[in-house]
C-alpha cells in the first residue's frame, strides 16, 4: 500500500493544517461564516440595565434549550460526545459566572461587553498555563462565547448546508457539529482547534476526516469549490486539475479496497479467548510508515526509530527539525501513544567523524554510551522530544542500556533540559514517561532494578539473542546459532518480564519476535503486554491472538522454557496445535 | 472553616470533565467550597472557576469549605481527587 508523500498534478491553492481525524474525502466546500463584529466597549445607560440583564438571561435559556434538545438527539452510546456537551451545559448554567456577567451589565457594561470582559477574564487564567491541555481549554470556551454573541447579534444559523459538503469554518462548536452531521457533512477544515480539542475527539469518534488550526482557510477558500482532505497528512487542495483529482480518487480507492481485504478484523482488539488483551503496536522509521501503522489498526507507535532523521541527513539534526518531525507524528496519531527511542547510533548505522571505525561496532561506542558522552547532541534530542510531549502522549525510550547509572545520568540530563525549556516558556509533559530498551544480558539480569526507576521496558529481541547467544547477527555463517527461541533468551525474557511486573511496569517486545507468528503464543504466554512490530504484520499478530487460548497458552510456556534443547522447542512450537 | 490539602494525581490533570465532576460533589452540600491555588480562590460550584485553575498534575491545592456540612463537603472532594477522578494517573 502507498501512501507516500508525492502527488502527481496541480491546484490552484494548497493549505496544510494539523490533521485531527484521519481519511480522505473530496467534495465540495461551504464556508460557515461565524464571525461577528461588535464594539466589545459599548456602554448603556442606568436605565437600559433592566432590559440588558433581560437579553442576557433570555440568550442564556436559548442556548440551553438548544443544547438540551441537540443532546436528545445524540445517540444513547456516543458517550464522548455526551459528556462534552453536558459540561458546555454545566458552564451555561454556572451561576457564579451568570452572577459575574451581570453584575459587570449593573456596571453600565452592554450585553455583548460582559459577556466578553467575564470570558476573557477565564481565558486568561488559561492562557497563562503552562499545559497545553488546559490552553486548547480556550477554543471550548471561545465557541461557548461565540454562541451567545451569535444569539444577541441574530446571526447565521446552520440550516442551508448542501449535503456531503466539507465544512470549512473559523471553529465549530459540538453542537454545531450534531447540527452538521443531521446534514450528512463529510469532512471538516478549521482555522483554529488543535488535536485536544473537543471537536477533534469527535470528529475522530464520528470517523469524520478532519483537519483543524489551518490558517485563514475560511478566509481563503470560497464556496462551492472542489477540496481534496487528505487527513492522513493534513494537506487540503483547492480546486485541483483532473490529475491530481484522479490521484486522490486512485488514492481513496485503495485504501477503501485494502480496508476491505483487512475485514472486520481491523477494528477488533487483541484479545485471547479468555479475555486477555494484548496492545498491538508499529514499529516505525519514517511519517509514511505512520500512516500505515493508523491504516493498519496499530493502537499506538512501540517504537520510533530516531535515527532514521541522521541517517536520511547526514548528520544530527538541530532541535527544532528534530521537534518539527516529532510534534507531526504526536500530532498525527493523537490520542495514540508515540515510543520516540533516542538515537541508537553507532558505527555500523552512522559513520562520521564523531564516532570512529571500530572492529566490533556492535559491541561498541553506540546507543546511551555514545549520547552521554555527546551532552550536546543528546540534549537537543532530549529538548525536542520533551517539547513534543506537551499533548502527553510521548513516551521516551534508552537504547542500549547496561546500568542504573546511565539512566539517572539521562534523568540528569531531562531535568536540565525541562529546567531549559521552562525559562523560554515552551510546554511539555512534566510527567512524560521514560523507558528502556532491554536488548543486552545486563539490562535484563538487573531488571529488577530498572524497573524501579524507570516507566517501562521493551525488549529488543534482535540484539538481545545476538548478544545473549554470542552470535553476530550479520554473519551468515552463525544464522544458525541465531536462535530467537533458544531457551536461554526465553529464560531470559521471562525473568525480565516478571520482575518488572513485580514492581508494576508494563514489558512491551520490539524485536522481530514480537512480528513472528510462531513466537505470539510464547510471549503471550510469557505476559507481554505489548508487542510492537512492523504495521504490516499486524492483522496476522492479531490474528494468532484472537485464536489463543491465555491459560493453555500459559501452561504451554512454562513447560516450554524448562525445556533444554533448542530443537525441543522448535518442535513444541510447530506441533502445539490450541 | 474546614480545609485541607490536595495534590492532583491524573495524567491529564482538573480539565473539563474532572471539573464538572467536582462541581457536581460540591453542589451536593450546603456550605461555601472553594478551591485554593496559589492563592486564588475559585468556587467549587463554579464549573468556569473549576478549570480555569488549570491544575494540572502535581498541583497542590486546599479545599475549604464553611457550613454544617464543611467537613463532609472537603472530604468528598478530596477523595474526588485523589482518585485522580477515575482516569490514568
Amino acid at each position: 500500500m502507498d501512501l507516500n508523500e508525492h502527488i502527481t498534478g496541480t491546484y490552484k491553492l494548497s493549505l496544510v493544517g494539523i490533521p485531527a481525524s484521519s481519511g480522505i474525502v473530496i467534495a465540495k466546500s461551504h464556508i460557515l461564516k461565524t464571525e461577528v463584529f461588535y464594539n466589545t466597549q459599548k456602554f448603556i445607560e442606568p436605565s437600559e440595565i433592566e432590559k440588558e440583564i433581560g437579553k442576557f438571561i433570555n440568550a442564556q435559556q436559548l442556548l440551553i434549550d438548544e443544547l438540551n434538545e441537540t443532546l436528545e438527539k445524540v445517540p444513547k452510546n456516543a458517550l464522548d460526545l455526551i459528556g462534552i456537551l453536558q459540561a458546555d451545559l454545566m458552564i451555561l448554567q454556572d451561576p457564579i459566572f451568570s452572577d459575574e456577567i451581570i453584575n459587570f451589565i449593573k456596571n453600565k457594561f452592554s450585553v455583548e461587553s460582559a459577556i466578553v470582559k467575564q470570558f476573557e477574564t477565564n481565558k486568561g487564567f488559561l492562557r497563562r498555563s503552562n499545559d497545553e491541555i488546559f490552553k486548547e481549554r480556550i477554543v471550548e470556551l471561545d465557541n461557548i462565547e461565540k454562541k451567545f454573541i451569535q444569539i444577541l447579534t441574530q446571526k447565521e444559523k446552520i440550516l442551508d448546508i448542501p449535503e456531503h459538503s466539507i465544512i470549512i469554518a473559523q471553529s465549530l462548536s459540538p453542537s454545531d457539529l450534531v447540527k452538521l452531521l443531521e446534514k450528512k457533512i463529510v469532512g471538516f477544515i478549521l482555522e483554529s482547534g488543535g488535536i485536544t480539542s473537543h471537536i477533534s475527539i469527535l470528529a475522530r469518534s464520528y470517523n469524520l476526516p478532519a483537519i483543524v488550526s489551518t490558517n485563514y482557510a475560511a478566509r481563503l477558500i470560497n464556496n462551492n469549490e472542489n477540496i481534496i482532505l487528505d487527513a492522513y497528512s493534513g494537506k487540503i487542495f483547492v480546486n485541483p486539475d483532473i490529475d491530481l483529482l484522479k490521484f486522490y480518487q486512485e488514492k481513496i480507492n485503495q485504501i477503501r479496497t485494502y480496508k476491505e481485504k483487512l475485514g472486520e478484523i481491523i477494528d477488533l482488539p487483541a484479545v485471547t479467548k479468555d479475555g486477555k488483551e494484548i496492545t498491538l503496536w508499529g514499529n516505525v522509521n519514517t511519517f509514511d510508515d505512520v500512516k500505515q501503522a493508523i491504516l493498519d489498526g496499530a493502537k499506538g507507535l512501540g517504537l520510533v526509530r530516531t535515527e532514521s532523521l541522521v541517517i536520511e541527513k547526514g548528520r544530527f539534526p538541530s532541535e527544532n527539525e528534530q521537534y518539527e518531525f516529532y510534534k507531526k507524528i504526536c500530532e498525527t496519531v493523537f490520542p495514540l501513544i508515540v515510543t520516540l527511542r533516542a538515537f541508537d547510533v553507532g558505527s555500523d548505522k552512522y559513520t562520521d567523524e564523531l564516532i570512529l571505525k571500530e572492529s566490533n561496532p556492535a559491541l561498541g561506542f553506540r546507543g546511551i554510551r555514545f549520547l552521554i558522552s555527546r551532552p550536546e547532541i543528546f540534549k537537543n534530542q532530549i529538548r525536542a522530544i520533551l517539547r513534543s510531549s506537551k499533548f502527553k502522549n510521548v513516551r521516551f525510550m534508552l537504547p542500549m542500556i547496561t546500568s542504573v547509572d546511565e539512566v539517572m545520568k539521562t534523568k540528569n540530563l531531562i531535568e536540565e533540559c525541562k529546567a531549559e525549556l521552562a525559562a523560554k516558556g515552551y510546554s511539555y509533559d512534566d510527567n512524560m514517561p521514560m523507558g528502556v530498551m532491554i536488548e543486552t544480558p545486563a539490562a535484563a539480569l538487573i531488571s529488577d532494578e530498572l524497573s524501579r526507576i524507570v516507566d517501562f521496558f521493551s525488549i529488543g529481541t534482535n540484539d538481545l539473542t545476538q548478544y545473549v547467544l554470542a552470535a553476530d547477527r550479520t554473519n551468515e555463517l552463525l544464522s544458525e546459532f541465531f536462535n530467537n527461541f533458544h531457551p536461554g533468551i526465553l529464560r531470559l525474557i521471562d525473568f525480565t518480564i516478571s520482575a518488572a511486573h513485580k514492581n508494576k511496569i508494563p514489558v512491551a517486545v520490539c524485536g522481530e519476535m514480537a512480528g513472528h507468528p510462531l513466537a505470539t503464543e510464547l510471549l503471550v504466554g510469557m505476559d507481554v503486554d505489548e508487542l510492537s512490530m512492523a504495521p504490516s504484520l499486524l492483522l496476522e499478530i492479531k490474528n494468532k491472538i484472537l485464536s489463543l487460548d491465555y491459560k493453555t497458552t500459559r501452561q504451554y510456556v512454562m513447560r516450554t522454557i524448562k525445556s533444554n534443547v533448542v530443537r525441543d522447542i522448535f518442535q513444541n512450537v510447530d506441533s502445539n496445535s490450541f | 472553616m474546614f480545609e485541607q490539602e490536595v495534590e492532583i494525581k491524573n495524567r491529564a490533570g482538573m480539565h473539563t470533565r474532572p471539573a464538572s465532576m467536582i462541581v457536581k460533589v460540591a453542589a451536593k452540600f450546603k456550605s461555601e467550597v472553594y478551591i485554593e491555588k496559589e492563592g486564588i480562590n475559585v468556587n467549587a460550584k463554579s464549573i468556569i472557576g473549576v478549570m480555569t485553575l488549570a491544575a494540572s498534575k502535581g498541583t497542590k491545592l486546599t479545599i475549604k469549605a464553611e457550613g454544617n456540612d464543611e467537613q463532609d463537603a472537603v472530604n468528598a472532594i478530596c477523595e474526588l481527587i485523589n482518585d485522580g477522578f477515575g482516569e490514568p494517573l
